[in-house]
């Protein structure tokens, strides 16, 4: 699964660090989504759709061979 | 998110505090885990006292070849003590929280102890062929913790790599 968080953070302009205060996570949680190492729960992608106020399905996206 | 029910922080280095002196006793005498005296110890006092217990060591048989279970005993526990303070201290530091409790390090906790799971099996599988007899119940006896140490160091490890897979942001 591939997600633009990263994307999403720098158009809101939030760092890594912030978005970890705001989703109740650690720093090292945010850098391995964003690095594809760790898959969140529900819970967290809707929090971080809350935070980026766009729906889930824009940050993570399923990639081929995955449905 | 997190549903596993940890114990505080401090816990690990409490544990820590026990399970190293423990670990330096018995790699310098190993004998103390089956009741062998303490290497710093010259003047050692066995803490003897008379204990319930559900097999004598003398393989169940007294004297008239009888089966003894549920006896009183007179025995050292200066070795059952070690055993229970190690056991104590594998699981304070195993199930101490990290600094940053969540999710991923919950997840992380999981692929750790399947990783242990695998070592501690395959440390086990070679060691059923290198060590024979008697010998072989001093691997027993480091099973009983080994499972809990091996899963800390993986644990730990891998805490450590992301933490350190961590780039400075401008």
């Amino acid at each position: 699964m591939k997600n633009s968080i990263k994307v999403e953070r720098a158009r809101n302009n939030i760092t890594q660090a912030k978005l970890a205060e705001m989703t109740q996570v650690s720093r090292q949680t945010i850098n391995a989504i964003e690095l594809g190492k760790y898959v969140p729960s529900a819970l967290l992608a809707l929090r971080l759709a809350k935070i980026f106020d766009v729906a889930v399905e824009e940050i993570f996206q399923l990639e081929e061979g995955e449905v | 998110m997190n549903t596993l029910k940890l114990l505080p922080r401090w816990c690990r280095f409490l544990g820590l505090a026990v399970v190293i002196p423990i670990l330096l006793m018995c790699f310098f005498n190993p004998d103390i885990i089956f009741g062998g005296v303490p290497f710093f110890s010259a003047n050692y006092q066995p803490i003897e006292y008379n204990v319930p217990g559900i097999f004598d060591n003398s393989f169940q048989h007294n004297e008239n070849d009888e089966l003894q279970i549920f006896i009183w005993k007179n025995n050292d526990l200066s070795n059952e003590i070690l055993l229970a303070l190690m056991l104590i201290g594998t699981y304070l530091i195993a199930f101490a929280k990290v600094k940053s409790e969540d999710e991923f390090s919950s997840q992380l906790r999981l692929q750790s102890l399947t990783s242990a799971v695998i070592w501690n099996s395959v440390v086990l599988f070679i060691l059923n062929f290198l060590v024979y007899d008697g010998m072989f119940l001093y691997v027993m006896a480091s099973q009983l913790v080994s499972f809990l140490l091996i899963f800390s160091v993986i644990f730990a490890f891998k805490i450590r790599k992301f933490k350190k897979g961590l780039t400075h942001e401008k």
